[in-house]
């Protein structure tokens, strides 16, 4: 069954999350991405953002928490088993550090019927503890019609 | 690592350096998905992925966004990078080899900032494309 064009505009969150130093390290590490501004302190410390920084994708981290509710929204009906992750956008504003704790908001900008698949874009906004922007991201997802 | 890079030294056709990421072991999508919370099995358990029909598990999309993302602030330093789209275009399976190249599509002084747009791709060792996209990047002026 497609996905209703009338839940365009549906809202999700606000969620917040609390960038942690060593969950930047883990991710940085499942990357196998060993540049020291996301893993190494002294050098971190000495760069010219003066200590540890997150990598530009760890914004899918704190954005794409508003994909848990936008995906367990019954009301939709998503096809789980049919869909894939099609496209991803990300606008970067101020720097993520540790300790920055980011509240997501975003709805749902876009649904497209088309003849073999439904295309949903979840448009997520990301500001940080001083209300300045971090992230706007776009995830695009596309489901198979069966 | 990103070095400082400035406006004037960037021209249209230049290649970014490229990055060769791999052979990815099926450990690394176990430690992707802890690191991510994305924990769609379809990514870690071989079972899961057969019963629905696949040959086995694949890699996080993310994961290799993540390859392009290395690539880009391995270059450009990270506080310059505005935008960065990419467009998951085919699957990833255990031991490819991911080679992610790019190239300056445009550069143009707007609203006072220097610009420049790039394409990028994410390729295995047979050529197979996994990831298209573009970032958009503001860099200093030697100025």
């Amino acid at each position: 069954m497609a996905v209703d064009k009338k839940f365009i505009g549906r809202e999700y969150g606000p969620l917040t999350y609390e960038i942690g130093k060593e969950k930047i390290k883990e991710y940085a590490a499942a990357i196998r991405n060993e540049d020291p501004h996301y893993m190494d302190d002294e050098f971190a410390k000495n760069s010219k953002y003066g200590g540890i920084i997150a990598p530009p994708t760890f914004a899918v981290i704190y954005s794409g928490m508003l994909a848990a509710p936008f995906f367990m929204d019954s009301e939709l009906n998503l096809d789980f088993a049919m869909l894939v992750h099609g496209e991803q956008e990300f606008e970067f504003y101020e720097v993520v550090r540790p300790h920055d704790v980011i509240t997501t908001t975003g709805k749902i900008a876009n649904i497209e019927n088309k003849e073999k698949v439904d295309v949903v874009s979840l448009e997520t906004y990301s500001k940080n503890q001083d209300g300045k922007d971090v992230c706007k991201a776009i995830f695009t997802f596309v489901i198979r019609k069966r | 690592m990103a070095q400082e890079i400035y406006y004037e030294d960037i021209n249209v056709g230049d290649a970014m350096p490229e990055l060769v990421k791999g052979p990815i072991q099926k450990l690394q999508h176990v430690m992707y998905a802890g690191a991510s919370g994305d924990f769609n099995p379809l990514h870690t358990d071989d079972d899961f992925a057969k019963a629905i029909g696949m040959d086995g598990v694949i890699a996080h999309g993310m994961l290799i966004m993540g390859f392009v993302g290395q690539a880009i602030t391995s270059w450009i330093p990270r506080k310059y990078l505005k935008k960065f789209g990419v467009r998951f275009a085919g699957m990833t399976k255990p031991n490819n080899t991911i080679t992610v190249t790019g190239k300056v599509t445009d550069r143009r002084v707007e609203a006072g900032e220097n610009l420049i747009t790039c394409e990028v791709v994410a390729q295995d060792e047979n050529g197979d494309v996994k990831i298209t996209g573009h970032f958009e990047a503001a860099l200093p002026s030697r100025g």
